[in-house]
């Protein structure tokens, strides 16, 4: 007790240095957060946009389907896949994908277009797509009277071919078995918009894309929803473990560029953060070899009297502890306000920008406990180490020495 | 004066360590701040190049409206009249015309979608990396049958040297299907996702034959002499050229997104800037005031023995100045060294890939006569402006309060 009385007073004897000092620690603290939580924050937010849009937590493919995909490696037991993901405890809703690339006509006009046929209910429990119907209304997997199925179509594609609901679409690819697809569609939807991943996509009901790509019934992608993200690597393991056939990836293994720019970002942007507190803890070594320098003459008493060296190391280590500390809880407060105001509204990209194959819209902050907890045990075991050679040097001083001058 | 500069040499070095730990504060802020700015020029360096230098060039012709949908029919008629003011044009160092259709490419395998590219080899040559970038086969040499592949399509298509290929697209104009038969004379890399994923180039006058288009292009891509952009003489050269339904852009109007990478990383280097030096010159108070403290006897004597404020004033203000002064031959000497050897070495970033660029090689910093004079004069002018707060406490101090606290 008598020990925080002591750092307690030293760091108030010197008002403005301290004050000084502390500012600069709390300039530090709160540059950190900042930088934590927006990085954290932007990452977090764009991983939830691209996993709830479109490409889920986890997916299950054949073979290298993900990295080479060709329209024959495909899973042909979806009662066994299913089966597993029906009985997992960690899937919320799954759903089953097959793609291809075709060109698409309408009219005079032809553009290519990636084709995707999905279940429309196991889409709409899965991914975002029902949300994205910017016209018309989201399809179902019957052919209307006259036999054709409905397609939604990706705005990009709907401009170029000039498009409208209603409106015919011839479709052109390559079946399974190397026969010319063709067939008719109407569309029932636009989605998106032109700047959207799957702005020259057009989606089929999953019945009618097995039929025209010659697929009978199997599929190539598996996309899988958690009920909690956070589980995606144990899923992943849980989930491989009962379908050694397949191929089961976690987002990270779907998006790997993007994951590993991230990575490689995170770990730039802690570098910096790392030289800016290196540079504030030059100045605090200075104000704590500066106090101690000034006390000699107190030390050689507290010696004299019959302290021990290691009381005296304890008591400087506490006093640059304490006003880190004391700066620390002013940078809370200081950033709370920033921080939430980051968390909520952010800063709007003036153009998307594409890291890794991700779009980037919006650099948003993430107001968590950890974007201020760690910044602190950062600032902590900085201050801790600075104070360890003067604290040495104080518990040092020679009595005789110390109290001549 | 003399006095003053000789008092304020002396008072630096009475404690040598202080000295020496503000040196290193403001010193490694003045290092970080030109390591930063060099690895973000570095950066940019190679994002624009990668654009301009890869394949788009500084500028590009359009007719209006094919960039939104690369729509066939939106050809330029006139082409060959643009190429021959290009070539009369000395600001204007290479150009390339390029003939460009989305269409579907199929091997005997597997099938994509991608651009092809209708290009004259020799020009394209002088205008994009287009031949550099062939890691495999020949490049181009007129014969009709060619084409040049990005190797991830070569891989995903499973088709090397020799291979057919059939392309698949619809002409301009009537809207017919079109189909040709190339077979694979060589294969391309450049590192950039888009492009090595999406791309297939054949010779121009093939394209022009398959598409139905005769002597016009959809794109013409320019160097100019002077790769300053913002340039006016550069600037007039797409003005000229921006006639009617006919657009000339540069790279910063083509490609936004990397514009706005680059406000972004002008912005961003502002704030990280200004929080660094706002910390260093707390340091820096925080110093001076430490060393008046010591002195506060000192100034008492000199006041009561006539010495005016102002001179006080300036004595610690000169202090100031001097510690700055060395703590930019110290930043200079750290900040300067660490470029140079990134500027040879590169900084491994790890794989990265931003705004379509994989940066996965390292990038080398780029050092400019800025970061030297520039930096230096703000990190003076701020140092002697953190000074004036303890130079004014000095000179301030009352000579009878002074000298009765020391004793």
């Amino acid at each position: 007790m008598l020990m925080w009385k002591l750092a307690f007073r030293n760091i108030f004897r010197q008002r403005r240095r301290s004050i000084l000092t502390a500012l600069s620690m709390t300039g530090g603290y709160v540059l950190c957060v900042l930088s934590f939580s927006m990085t954290e924050g932007s990452y977090s937010n764009v991983i939830k946009i691209f996993t709830e849009d479109h490409t889920g937590d986890i997916q299950i493919h054949s073979e290298d389907y993900l990295t080479r995909p060709k329209i024959h490696k495909n899973i042909d037991d979806n009662a066994a896949v299913e089966r597993v993901l029906n009985q997992s405890e960690f899937v919320r809703s799954y759903t089953k994908r097959v793609f291809s690339p075709g060109l698409a006509y309408a009219g005079n006009e032809s553009t290519p277009v990636k084709i995707v046929g999905v279940d429309p209910d196991l889409e709409s429990n899965t991914s975002r797509l029902a949300d994205k119907v910017k016209q018309g209304v989201y399809f179902n997997n019957q052919p209307n009277d006259d036999g054709y199925f409905k397609a939604m179509i990706g705005v990009r594609a709907a401009t170029s071919l000039q498009l409208n609901i209603g409106d015919e679409l011839i479709l052109i690819s390559q079946g399974a078995d190397g026969s010319i697809a063709n067939d008719i569609y109407i569309i029932g939807a636009i989605v998106g918009s032109r700047s959207s991943w799957d702005s020259s996509t057009v989606y089929l009901p999953l019945n009618s894309a097995h039929d025209f790509l010659t697929l009978h019934g199997k599929s190539h992608q598996y996309a899988l929803a958690l009920n909690d993200s956070a589980d995606v690597i144990a899923a992943t393991q849980s989930i491989q473990a009962q379908l050694p056939a397949f191929s089961v990836s976690p987002w990270m293994v779907v998006e790997e560029t993007f994951y590993k720019t991230m990575q490689a970002d995170k770990e730039g942007n802690l570098f910096g953060l790392f030289i800016i507190v290196f540079i504030v803890f030059i100045g605090v070594l200075n104000t704590v070899l500066m106090s101690v320098l000034e006390r000699t003459h107190e030390f050689g008493v507290l010696k004299a009297i019959g302290s021990r060296p290691a009381t005296i190391t304890v008591m400087i280590l506490l006093e640059t502890t304490l006003l880190a500390f004391l700066s620390v809880v002013v940078g809370i407060l200081l950033a709370i306000p920033i921080i939430y105001w980051f968390a909520n509204v952010g800063i709007a990209m003036p153009e998307p920008v594409d890291v890794g194959g991700i779009a980037f819209q919006h650099m948003k902050g993430e107001f968590s406990l950890q974007v201020f907890l760690l910044p602190m045990l950062f600032i902590l075991s900085f201050a801790i180490v600075v104070a360890i050679l003067p604290g040495i040097r104080a518990a040092r001083v020679l009595p005789t020495e110390a109290m001549r001058g | 004066m003399m006095l003053t500069y000789k008092l304020a040499l002396r008072n630096i070095f009475r404690n040598t360590r202080r000295t020496i730990l503000t040196v290193m504060l403001i010193g490694f802020s003045l290092a970080a701040l030109i390591l930063a700015d060099a690895v973000t020029s570095g950066m940019i360096k190679v994002m624009v190049e990668s654009v301009t230098k890869t394949i788009s060039g500084e500028a590009q012709i359009h007719k209006k409206g094919f960039r939104e949908n690369l729509d066939i029919d939106l050809y330029l008629e006139n082409s060959s009249t643009i190429e021959g003011q290009l070539a009369a044009d000395d600001r204007v160092k290479a150009y390339s015309p390029r003939v460009i259709a989305a269409g579907m490419i199929s091997s005997s395998y597997n099938v994509s979608s991608g651009a092809v590219y209708g290009v004259d080899g020799e020009q394209e040559a002088t205008v994009s990396k287009l031949k550099e970038a062939i890691v495999e086969g020949e490049y181009l040499s007129d014969s009709p049958t060619e084409i040049l592949i990005g190797r991830p399509m070569a891989e995903l298509l499973e088709i090397g040297l020799g291979d057919r290929i059939v392309i698949t697209l619809a002409e301009a104009d009537t809207g017919e299907l079109s189909q040709a038969l190339f077979r694979v004379s060589g294969v391309f890399f450049f590192g950039m996702r888009e492009f090595d994923e999406n791309f297939v180039f054949v010779n121009i006058d093939k394209a022009r034959e398959v598409v139905n288009i005769r002597n016009a292009s959809h794109e013409i891509a320019l160097l100019f002499h002077d790769s300053d952009i913002s340039a006016t003489d550069t600037q007039a050269v797409l003005s000229e050229l921006n006639q009617g339904d006919i657009e000339a852009l540069d790279w910063r109007s083509l490609f936004p997104e990397i514009t706005s990478v680059l406000e972004m990383s002008g912005f961003s280097s502002v704030i990280i800037g200004s929080i660094l030096f706002l910390l260093a010159s707390l340091g820096v108070i925080n110093s001076m005031f430490m060393s008046i403290y010591e002195r506060i006897y000192e100034f008492g004597v000199a006041k009561a023995i006539g010495t005016k404020p102002r001179q006080l004033l300036q004595l610690i203000l000169f202090e100031g100045f001097l510690i700055a002064l060395i703590s930019c031959a110290f930043g200079i000497a750290v900040g300067g060294s660490l470029g140079l050897y990134y500027e040879i070495n590169g900084i491994p970033l790890g794989e990265f890939e931003f705004a379509g660029v994989a940066l996965s090689n390292a990038i080398p910093t780029v050092l400019s006569i800025n970061q030297f004079t520039h930096f230096p004069i703000y990190v003076i002018l701020l140092t002697l402006t953190a000074t004036l707060y303890p130079a004014r406490f000095a000179a301030k101090i009352v000579p009878s309060e002074a000298l009765q606290k020391s004793l």
